[in-house]
C-alpha cells in the first residue's frame, strides 16, 4: 500500500486532535484540581476547619452575651451591697472613681467586700464565667481565658446605670496540637442595670449620719407608675399625700441628683440627663400650694430638705404644704421621728390637720 | 473523521466525570451544612413566625406549655430543658426534626455538663425513615453546637440558668 502525502497528513491530524482532546482534559482536571482542594483530606480538613471555627464563633458571641448579662445580675448586686455597706457606715464614696474602683472590687477582684446583702457565690460573675468556660472546654473542646480589668459606671437614664467591663479574653481551640483558631483580645462590654429595688444610697447617708433618727428611715428607689405631666390631673388631684408616702421616685431632669450622684454624696446634685426625685418638686402643686411656688421652686424636697437637715437651721419656717396630711395617713407615713423633727410638724390650732414646714438657707 | 470522534468522546467523559465529582461534592457540602442550617433556623425562627397550623406546637401553645411565643425556637426547647420538663422538650424536639428531608437522619440532645450521652430525639429507619441506618452506623456524622443560656425572668435581681449545649447532628 502506498503512501500518499494526503494520507500522511490526515493521519497526523488525527494524531493532533488526539492530543488536543488530551490537552483540554489535562486542562479541565488541573483547573478543577485549582478551583477547589482535590484530595479528601484536603477536603476534610478544610470541613473540619470550618467547623471549629462556626464552634467558636458562636461561643464567643455567647460568651460576650452571657459575660454581659452576668455583668448585670452582679452589679445590680454589687449596688445593693454598697448601699448597704453605707447604711452600715462600713464605706464612704465621694467620687465617681471611688465608686468605680469599689465595684470592680465588689464584681471582680475581692467579692467578699460586698457579701451583706442576698448575694452568693453563684450570681458571681467569676461563677458565670467559670461555668461557662468549664462547659465550653467539656462540650466544645475550647480553652478559654477571661480576665476582666476594668468596671465603670455611669448614668445612662433615670433609674438606670450602665456599666461598662473591660473583658481580656484569650479562646483557643483544644482540640489539636495547634489548634485550628485563636483569639487573643480585648474588648469592652456595657448593659444596663435597673437600681429599682436597691436603697437609695443618699438616704443611707442621711441614716448613717442622724444615728438619732428611727430605723424606718430606709427607701428603696421605687419607680412611679406615671409620668410627671400625670401628676398635677390626677395623682395629686385626688391624693397628694398617698403618693407622698408611697416613697415612689419619678424621673426629673436637671432637678434631682442621679444615681451615681445619690452614690457619691452629691446632695445638690442636678442631673441633666438622669435626676430622680423621691418627692415631686413642690412648683407643681401650684394649684394647691400657691403660696409656696416661688420659695420651691427648682428644689426637690427630699432630696434636698430631707436628706440635708442643715437647709433646715433657718429662722422664718414657712408652710409649703401638704396640708391635708391628716391623722388617718400617718398610719403609712415613713418616718415619724423625721416628720416631727426635721420638717417641723405642726399641730396647730386644729389637730386633725398637720402641715409640714420647711425653709430653705 | 473516526479519530475526532474518540476525542469528542474522551472529552464529553472527562467533562462528565468532573461535572459528577462537583454535584457529589456539592451534596456532600449540603450535608455537611444541614446540621448547621437546621441549628440555624432554631435560633433564628420566633415561635409564632413557625408554620405550627396544626400540631404539637399548637397544642402547646392552646395549653398554655409555650407561654411566650416571642421566644426562638432553640430558646423554648433549652426553657424546656431547664424546667426540666423532658416530656415537652421531647415532643417539641420531635416536632421540629420531623421537618427535615426524609433522607436525612437527624438527632437533638441537650447537655449540661457537656457529655451528650442520650440525645431527646433520634430519627432514623428505626423510627419509620426507610434507608437512614442509625447513627452509630453512619458513615459521615455531621454536628452542630451551641452553647445557650437564658434569662430567667423575674423581679427584683435579674438572672441567668446555667448555661447548656445542644446539639443537632445528622446524617445519610
Amino acid at each position: 500500500m502506498a503512501i500518499t502525502v494526503a494520507g500522511m497528513i490526515a493521519g497526523r491530524r488525527g494524531v493532533f486532535m488526539t492530543l488536543m482532546a488530551l490537552a483540554v482534559i489535562i486542562f479541565l482536571f488541573a483547573y478543577a484540581e485549582v478551583l477547589e482542594p482535590s484530595t479528601v483530606a484536603q477536603i476534610a480538613d478544610a470541613r473540619a476547619e470550618r467547623t471549629r471555627i462556626i464552634v467558636m464563633n458562636n461561643y464567643l458571641d455567647t460568651l460576650e452575651k452571657h459575660t454581659a448579662d452576668s455583668l448585670q445580675t452582679a452589679g445590680y448586686l454589687a449596688l445593693q451591697n454598697l448601699s448597704e455597706r453605707i447604711r452600715e457606715n462600713k464605706t464612704t464614696i465621694t467620687t465617681p472613681q471611688q465608686l468605680n474602683t469599689m465595684l470592680y472590687q465588689c464584681i471582680w477582684t475581692n467579692m467578699s467586700l460586698c457579701t451583706i446583702a442576698n448575694s452568693s457565690s453563684n450570681t458571681s460573675l467569676a461563677y458565670a464565667i467559670r461555668n461557662m468556660t468549664t462547659l465550653a472546654l467539656n462540650g466544645l473542646n475550647i480553652n478559654s481565658t477571661i480576665n476582666i480589668t476594668n468596671i465603670t459606671i455611669n448614668d445612662s437614664a433615670p433609674f438606670e446605670v450602665m456599666l461598662t467591663a473591660t473583658i481580656v479574653y484569650n479562646i483557643s481551640d483544644a482540640g489539636s496540637e495547634t489548634g485550628f483558631a485563636s483569639w487573643n483580645a480585648t474588648s469592652t462590654i456595657s448593659t444596663t442595670v435597673d437600681v429599682q429595688g436597691i436603697l437609695d444610697p443618699l438616704y443611707m447617708y442621711g441614716y448613717r449620719n442622724d444615728t438619732f433618727i428611727g430605723s424606718s428611715r430606709t427607701r428603696a428607689f421605687n419607680k412611679a407608675p406615671y409620668r410627671k405631666s400625670q401628676l398635677n390631673d390626677t395623682i395629686f388631684t385626688s391624693s397628694p399625700i398617698g403618693f407622698y408616702y408611697s416613697k415612689m421616685y419619678i424621673a426629673s431632669v436637671s432637678r434631682g441628683p442621679s444615681v451615681v450622684q445619690r452614690y457619691t454624696m452629691n446632695w445638690t446634685g442636678k442631673s441633666a440627663c438622669c435626676g430622680i426625685e423621691s418627692v415631686i418638686q413642690f412648683t407643681e402643686l401650684n394649684t394647691t400650694f400657691q403660696n409656696n411656688k416661688a420659695l420651691l421652686a427648682n428644689l426637690s424636697l427630699a432630696d434636698h430638705l430631707f436628706m440635708k437637715r442643715t437647709q433646715f437651721n433657718c429662722t422664718n419656717e414657712q408652710v409649703v404644704g401638704l396640708k391635708n396630711l391628716t391623722e388617718a395617713h400617718q398610719s403609712v407615713r415613713i418616718d415619724t421621728y423625721g416628720l416631727e423633727n426635721i420638717y417641723n410638724y405642726i399641730n396647730a390650732s386644729d389637730p386633725t390637720v398637720y402641715y409640714i414646714t420647711a425653709c430653705l438657707s | 473523521m473516526l479519530d475526532a470522534f474518540i476525542g469528542s468522546i474522551i472529552i464529553i467523559a472527562a467533562i462528565v466525570v468532573l461535572y459528577s465529582g462537583f454535584t457529589s461534592r456539592e451534596q456532600a457540602d449540603r450535608q455537611f451544612y444541614a446540621a448547621e442550617d437546621f441549628m440555624g433556623v432554631m435560633e433564628t425562627t420566633q415561635i409564632r413566625n413557625y408554620g405550627y397550623e396544626s400540631g404539637t406546637i399548637k397544642t402547646m401553645i392552646a395549653n398554655k406549655d409555650i407561654a411566650d411565643t416571642k421566644l426562638t425556637l432553640l430558646q423554648q426547647l433549652v426553657l424546656f430543658y431547664n424546667d426540666h420538663n423532658y416530656a415537652n422538650a421531647t415532643a417539641f424536639a420531635l416536632e421540629l426534626a420531623n421537618r427535615t428531608p426524609e433522607r436525612t437522619g437527624i438527632s437533638i440532645c441537650i447537655t449540661h455538663d457537656g457529655v451528650c450521652e442520650t440525645p431527646l430525639v433520634q430519627i432514623d429507619e428505626t423510627y419509620g425513615r426507610a434507608d437512614i441506618p442509625p447513627a452509630s452506623d453512619a458513615t459521615a456524622i455531621y454536628s452542630s453546637q451551641r452553647i445557650v443560656v437564658l434569662r430567667i425572668a423575674s423581679a427584683g435581681v435579674p438572672s441567668t440558668a446555667p448555661p447548656v449545649i445542644v446539639e443537632v447532628k445528622t446524617w445519610q
